[in-house]
C-alpha cells in the first residue's frame, strides 16, 4: 500500500492498493504533489513453501513495516487508514 | 488455425456457439484489465463557502454551499476506463450520486482525462465554521477508453 499524507500534519489524503508496486503505480500521485509526502509498504516474501523436489510452489509474505499487524488489518479492511494519521518524523501511524 | 480461449454457458458448445450472451469468456473480445485500486479523501473548510442562503425562520436556517475537489495522478497518459465509488455511513455508492431534499443537497462526482481522476464535491451545509471531508474509493484500468 502506498499512503499519501500532508507533510505537515501527516493527515492522509489518499491510498494506492497493492501488496507490490509497479513502475505504473510509483508515478502516480494521489491529493496535491506540493502539499503530500507518500510512505510505501511493500510486502516481502518470509516464507517458501517447496515441493518434494525443492520447486518453490508459494510463499508467506507480510508488510515490509514494523507496524505489520497494523498493515495486515488495512489491506483486509479491518482497519480504517483514515483513523490514522502519519506521525511525520517516525513515519509510523497513529491512532487520531 | 486461429486459437483462442473460450468458455460457454452450460448447455452450449464452445465449437459452435457465436452467440456471446452464451458464453462466460471469449478471447476474441477485449476485458477490463485492472490498473489501480485506492482511496483519496476530499476536505475542507466551511468557512470557504461560496454561497450563503439566507435563514428564512421558523423552519429554514442559513447555508453554506461548498465545492471541493482532489486528484489522482493516474500517469497513463490516456483517459482511462474509471469508476469511483462515495464512502456513506453504511453504504458505498457508486458516482455520480445526488441527493437532496427541501433544505439540503449534494452532489458527488468523478471525472478524468489523459492525467487525473477529479473527486468533486458540492453541497450546502448549516456550518460555516469547521471542516469537512468525503472518502471516495476509486479503480482505474488499463483500457484505454480512446476518446
Amino acid at each position: 500500500m502506498i499512503i499519501f499524507y500532508d507533510q505537515k500534519s501527516g493527515k492522509i489524503e489518499g491510498t494506492i492498493d497493492g501488496r507490490v508496486h509497479s513502475e505504473d503505480h510509483l508515478k502516480m500521485w494521489v491529493g496535491d504533489k506540493a502539499k503530500t509526502e507518500r510512505l510505501i509498504v511493500n510486502w516481502k516474501p518470509v516464507k517458501d513453501y517447496k515441493d518434494e523436489k525443492g520447486n518453490l510452489i508459494a510463499q508467506d509474505y507480510e508488510p515490509e513495516h514494523e507496524q505489520k499487524e497494523l498493515w495486515v488489518g488495512l489491506e483486509n479492511r479491518k482497519n480504517n487508514i483514515y483513523d490514522y494519521k502519519v506521525d511525520v518524523k517516525t513515519k509510523l501511524l497513529v491512532k487520531k | 488455425m486461429t486459437q483462442k480461449i473460450i468458455i460457454s454457458k452450460a448447455g452450449y458448445n464452445i465449437l459452435t456457439e457465436t452467440n456471446v450472451n452464451n458464453l462466460i469468456f471469449s478471447s476474441d473480445y477485449n476485458t477490463l484489465k485492472y490498473a489501480t485500486t485506492g482511496t483519496i479523501n476530499v476536505t475542507g473548510n466551511y468557512a470557504d463557502y461560496y454561497h450563503t442562503v439566507a435563514a428564512v425562520p421558523p423552519f429554514f436556517p442559513a447555508t453554506y454551499w461548498n465545492r471541493a475537489e482532489a486528484t489522482v495522478a493516474h500517469g497513463l497518459g490516456y483517459t482511462p476506463y474509471f469508476s469511483g465509488y462515495m464512502e456513506g455511513t453504511a453504504f458505498r455508492a457508486q458516482t455520480p450520486i445526488y441527493f437532496g431534499d427541501f433544505i439540503y443537497s449534494g452532489y458527488h462526482s468523478v471525472y478524468a482525462d489523459s492525467n487525473y481522476l477529479y473527486f468533486t464535491a458540492v453541497f450546502n451545509a448549516e456550518y460555516s465554521t469547521g471542516t469537512y471531508s468525503f472518502t471516495y474509493y476509486y479503480r482505474i484500468f488499463k483500457n484505454n477508453t480512446g476518446l
